[in-house]
């Protein structure tokens, strides 16, 4: 099937990669704009309080101070800053600027002055004072008995139980997990608990925002949802949305946390009040604390299997903080069970439970892996216990064990986002071949037998597998517009936002492979809602899947298109024709190029544009899957982990450019690594983020990670563009099953709460005697 | 006060605040390349050469670059033509978002121009200020030495 | 960062000028890396100390002299200061922040702040020298010159010696940090002189972040003088080092664990002085 691709398969260059190699000023922080404002943001200073005054007047008399924003002069509507199709599936529990405050960095006012000092000297002559309403800081504290509630307002909507912090629940089921438990041979319990961890894109939220003479308002924003912010916006703001443009240029990476309309409303409305363009960035130090977060989640799976290591039932139970407000609350926690339990089919008694609560904590939000993330963990762990007791092989459990194509999972149906699923088979699996590759590669047999060690240094290998999805079946919607130009090349048009991933590249492949021409010969306009069809945005890894499915339509089209004239053209039918190298030729040799077609289609006879617009809707959401390998070493004086190498074998069906796929895998791996190594948002007594900046907060560099070696295995899913499948999330979730896993292995001790920070492994390790 | 510095190359003059830092100068005369990512040393995303030396520009007083020439991705190509670091990075695929990518060039330059032949284990070491959150920074290394075997090549 | 409050930059011609203006509350600048980030409450100006002949590295019998506005590049870059003493100055210095930091930050800059710090631990190991200015030009060992808390009185730093090694001896250097580029959660570095006898002539153990500024465990010194350094020496001084350390909690670890990382990093580092010594 692939070997026909003249395109797609191949490992074309990024088509802005020259654009950002030289720097050039194509990031919306480069924009600026003649007489333009600078935003600086109040933030709360406590965690749950009520804004009892709040005297703005010697920041508005400031000079060079254009507005002020608050709760007093602001719209009241309640809304969700989570960036998400309509209807939302998150509670509507946020006001743009509240009378209450419910996290240390939630907002309390905004100025806008003519240059960022003068900004920060105004919000120093605001006057704000509080009446504490006690903070409530974990899980634990916001169910407890007579808990402060959090969300008290009286207009908030879809809060499952405002009275009780219970932003939404979830559960499904299918057979009976007690009798499941009862008719296994082997039970294992347990119950993980992830931290506070922030995406760290390294261009923080920006917006520029300016207005017309015409009173059309234009934002240019680090979104990846440039049509729901429109819509958010307009809501907001009550603008019709026809009167707002929103543009995404290039993105400094996203990781879900600019899923979130979070400066967008902030800005369009200073322009609107004053006329002219406002620029509102955050800083580093607010992006780690106002902005949005991963979830924390409590998550505890109990597994039962048969002697032969089937696994016949499953329970996990999830409870995630979502912190001040609901955004992704019932989605997240929907994914924690709909992305992982899917995997063990063979399973006919499976439940799931899960709770979103509230805290007076930062917000968590979308973040690559979105609840796959925190399932997976401990389901991969249960899963390594249960090979350890049964005496089998880890990879041949999971061989033994995972679903396959032609097979389907009750979750699918019974759990969706937020909302009954949608009945799925599996039309592509190559999770077999993936555990193959990965396992040579890694050379799993033999390090496995290896001795761990007796000195300080013990070394471990696990491993893990896992599946994400492609988009959202049923409810997201790509669209896609082809148009020819009169020397044969195209334009393509997408909604589909571009984050760095290379996106519009691989689309631009997709239309270049079904119109036969040179990747060089698509030009792509991506991410304008003035110019560009809609496109639900760049989330839930749905832009090859979904978005690749709108340009092969739309291209295939304007291929139909362009045979039809060509056979008036070469006097024939159709039929007759085949499009390919850039002509379309009969099959005794006489042909025409696409040259002389666009040309015609100008400038006739009977011109008429060849173009088409198409969309998508998916009914399935084809997963991509993984298996992960890692070797670690324990340091057992120390607790210190060091990771040695790191594997993972990948089924995206067809990678429509296997280098940029590739760099998906790796770049969410890392990520990955670091989520379980080293970091966390860490909060005082009080609940103020302790480590707002990257000295403390700490990613991995370059000195921090081990090889990180991806394999794509041959794929082709039928239900995809071209055969392929999503990639951007699942790398994400193998490093902290497959470490913890590794570090079993080494040192006998399951690490349940990441992330593994030395000291922290050097208490577990002491607790267990081992190497003291 | 006056600042007087080249900028890739074109001598340059403005005029400075006493306190501010270079990132600030530099992106308000239009090297948008110089990207502010933490605005405090922690990320290296407005890395730029100082008379060859790559240093955090948001780190550095303006007032004390004067007279010294300061590099910036943008000086790079030449004639259209980009530098082999830069089509490495493009061929290799180490370029997702770009917004540590130009940072990133001046280190790998500072790098070759000390050290030809660098091995990956140094490679590494000299982008260890850098932050990627897109790669694993897996593409960019071998971008930098595959880079540094074709400036190797041109030389001989 | 751009600061506020800095009303312009003062070019002293010598370093007189430069020490009255600090005297009269200007803020010493060299590289400027950690000056920068501290917006000064009231308008200062700042001294620019790099145009002072106060750079560069040289050697004589006295060992190494380096000037203050030295970068720590250049330290790592200079072939015999980084091949000196079993390259315990270029090993650390590898671990100090991060090339873009090094190839700006300068040695008198790093010792003016006088906390947060790989580099003290092992000048101290190396029993260095600092050069300083306060109306007249002053020398002292860097030791004393922190336990007096002189840093922190008006002065400019002008450089530091680090002598020769009297062979034979040999010395070590250990980080201990949750990522590469960080800070040290903890660290050691340690120096051993032997005498004719095999025994040990002379002993620096010095652990640093603990996270009080880097001193030396004189209990494991004394009871290494004098013996060999054997494992029952090497065990021994670890333990004292774990129990006698002024470690405390903070946002990087407890005082607990950084007593544990002691008694590991002292043991290692003399573990392996003991390896290279003949």
């Amino acid at each position: 099937m692939k070997d026909k691709f003249k395109v797609v398969g191949i490992n074309e260059r990024k088509i802005d990669g020259r654009t950002l190699v030289t720097g050039s000023p194509v990031f919306a922080g480069d924009l600026d704009l003649p007489g333009m404002l600078h935003v600086a943001l109040l933030t709360s200073p406590v965690a749950h309080a009520r804004i009892t005054r709040l005297d703005t007047s010697a920041a508005e008399a400031l000079d060079g101070v254009a507005c002020v924003l608050t709760h007093r002069n602001t719209p009241e509507m309640r809304y969700t800053t989570a960036g998400q199709g309509h209807p939302e599936p998150s509670p509507y529990d946020t006001r743009m600027f509240d009378t209450k405050v419910r996290f240390i960095g939630d907002r309390v006012a905004a100025v806008a002055a003519d240059s960022p000092a003068i900004a920060l000297r105004a919000l120093g002559l605001i006057d704000a004072e509080y009446e504490d309403l006690g903070p409530v800081l974990s899980i634990d504290a916001a169910l407890a008995p007579g808990a402060p509630v959090i969300h008290d307002e009286p207009d908030a909507l879809d809060i499952w139980d405002a009275e009780h912090n219970i932003a939404s629940v979830v559960s499904a089921i299918a057979g009976d997990v007690t009798a499941g438990f009862d008719e296994s041979d082997v039970v294992v319990e347990t119950t993980t608990e992830t931290q506070y961890a922030q995406h760290a894109p390294l261009e923080p939220h920006v917006v520029v925002s300016s207005i017309n003479p015409e009173g059309r308002i234009t934002l240019v924003s680090s979104t990846q949802v440039p049509f729901h912010v429109r819509r958010i916006v307009a809501r907001l703001l009550d603008v019709p949305i026809h009167r707002i443009r929103v543009i995404k240029p290039r993105l400094g990476g996203g990781f879900g946390v600019k899923q979130e309309v979070l400066i967008e409303d902030v800005a369009a409305l200073m322009t609107l009040r004053t006329g002219r363009p406002v620029r509102f960035e955050f800083t580093r130090s607010q992006e780690f604390i106002s902005s949005r977060t991963r979830h924390p989640m409590r998550v505890r799976v109990k597994l039962g299997a048969r002697s032969d290591g089937i696994v016949h039932a499953i329970d996990m139970e999830a409870i995630s903080n979502t912190g001040a407000y609901g955004a992704h609350a019932l989605t997240v926690m929907s994914n924690t069970g709909s992305k992982t339990l899917p995997l063990y089919n063979k399973a006919p008694h499976v439940r799931f439970d899960g709770k979103a609560v509230y805290t007076t904590m930062p917000v968590a939000g979308a973040y690559r892996g979105y609840g796959g993330t925190q399932g997976c963990y401990p389901l991969e762990m249960a899963m390594d216990e249960i090979a350890e007791r049964l005496h089998i092989d880890p990879v041949e459990l999971r061989s033994r064990n995972h679903i396959r194509a032609g097979q389907t999972s009750p979750i699918f149906e019974e759990l969706g986002e937020g909302r009954k699923g949608t009945p799925q088979i599996i039309t592509s699996c190559e999770l077999d071949a993936c555990l193959q590759v990965g396992a040579e590669r890694f050379d799993w047999v033999r390090k496995r037998a290896e001795p761990r060690g007796d000195g300080s240094i013990r070394h471990g290998v696990g491993m893990s597998v896992h599946m994400q999805g492609s988009g959202i079946p049923l409810v997201d919607m790509a669209a896609a517009t082809v148009a020819m130009n009169d020397d044969g090349s195209f334009n393509l048009l997408v909604g589909a936002t571009d984050l760095g991933t290379g996106s519009d590249t691989i689309l631009a492949q997709i239309a270049a492979e079904v119109l036969g021409v040179p990747l060089t010969r698509i030009v792509v306009v991506s991410s304008d809602t003035d110019l560009t069809p809609f496109d639900t945005g760049a989330y839930a890894s749905s832009t090859t899947y979904v978005s690749g499915w709108a340009v092969q339509r739309a291209a295939e089209e304007v291929r139909d298109r362009i045979v039809a004239v060509a056979a008036t053209m070469l006097e024939t039918e159709p039929e007759q024709l085949v499009l390919a190298d850039s002509r379309v030729s009969t099959s005794d040799g006489r042909s025409v190029d696409l040259a002389a077609i666009g040309h015609r289609s100008y400038y006739g006879p009977d011109p008429a544009q060849i173009a088409a617009t198409a969309s998508f809707v998916p009914e399935s959401s084809a997963p991509p899957f993984m298996a992960a390998f890692t070797e670690v070493a324990v340091d057992v004086e120390t607790g210190r982990i060091e990771v040695l190498d790191f594997v993972a074998a990948v089924d995206c069906g067809t990678a429509v450019n296997p280098r940029l796929a590739e760099g998906q895998v790796e770049g969410a791996i890392a990520n990955g690594i670091g989520y379980a190594l080293t970091e966390q948002m860490e909060f005082t007594r009080l609940g103020r983020v302790k480590n707002p900046d990257l000295a403390r907060y700490k990613i991995p560099g370059t000195m921090d990670l081990p090889p990180i070696r991806v394999f794509l295995v041959e794929s082709y899913e039928p239900t995809g563009p071209m055969g392929a499948k999503s990639v951007a999330e699942i790398g994400i979730n193998g490093p902290l099953p497959a470490i913890a896993n590794a570090v079993y292995h080494a040192v006998g001790i399951r690490l349940t709460h990441p992330p593994f920070t030395s000291e922290k492994v050097w208490r577990a390790l002491r607790a267990a005697g081992v190497g003291a | 006060m006056n600042l007087r510095f080249t900028v890739d190359g074109v001598p340059t003059t403005v005029v400075i605040a006493a306190g501010e830092s270079l990132m600030d100068v530099l992106r308000r005369i239009g090297k948008t390349s110089v990207k502010n990512g933490c605005d405090r040393g922690d990320c290296g995303s407005c890395a730029v050469l100082v008379d060859g030396r790559a240093v955090n520009a948001c780190l550095v007083f303006a007032g004390q670059v004067d007279g010294t020439a300061v590099g910036t991705a943008e000086g790079l190509a030449h004639d259209g033509e980009l530098h082999p670091l830069q089509s490495a990075a493009v061929e290799g695929g180490a370029v997702q978002c770009g917004f540590c990518t130009p940072g990133m060039l001046m280190l790998a330059v500072d790098l070759l121009s000390r050290n030809p032949e660098p091995d990956e284990a140094e490679v590494r070491s000299a982008l260890s200020g850098s932050f990627c959150r897109c790669t694993g920074y897996v593409k960019p290394i071998e971008a930098i030495l595959a880079a540094a075997g074709t400036l190797l090549e041109r030389r001989s | 960062m751009s600061v506020v409050n800095v009303s312009g930059f003062i070019r002293p011609i010598d370093i007189a000028t430069a020490f009255v203006a600090v005297q009269q509350g200007s803020i010493p600048v060299s590289g400027g890396t950690d000056v920068i980030l501290h917006e000064p409450p009231a308008p200062v100006s700042l001294v620019d100390l790099t145009v002072l002949p106060l750079s560069g590295i040289s050697e004589s019998g006295d060992g190494f002299s380096i000037g203050a506005t030295t970068t720590l590049s250049e330290m790592l870059e200079h072939p015999r200061l980084a091949a000196h003493a079993d390259g315990v100055i270029a090993d650390m210095l590898r671990l100090v922040g991060s090339p873009l930091l090094r190839n700006r930050a300068t040695i008198g800059g790093h010792l003016a702040r006088g906390r947060l710090s790989d580099v003290i631990p092992v000048l101290l190991s190396l029993d260095a020298t600092i050069n300083w200015y306060d109306g007249s030009p002053r020398a002292g060992p860097l030791a004393d010159f922190y336990a007096s808390q002189t840093h922190r009185t008006p002065l400019i730093v002008t450089g530091i010696t680090i002598p020769p090694m009297h062979r034979p001896a040999a010395a070590a250097f250990r980080k201990f940090s949750r990522t590469h580029f960080d800070l040290a959660i903890l660290n050691c570095a340690c120096r051993i002189d032997i005498a004719d006898d095999g025994s040990v002539a002379a002993a620096r153990v010095v652990v640093g972040e603990t996270p009080a500024l880097a001193a030396s465990v004189t209990d494991a010194e004394v009871l290494l003088h004098g013996r060999p350094l054997d494992p029952a020496a090497i065990s021994s001084a670890a333990t004292i080092a774990a129990a006698e350390i002024p470690a405390r909690d903070d946002d990087r670890a407890t005082a607990e664990y950084r007593r544990a990382i002691a008694a590991v990093l002292v043991r290692r580092c003399l573990a392996e002085i003991a390896g290279r010594l003949p």
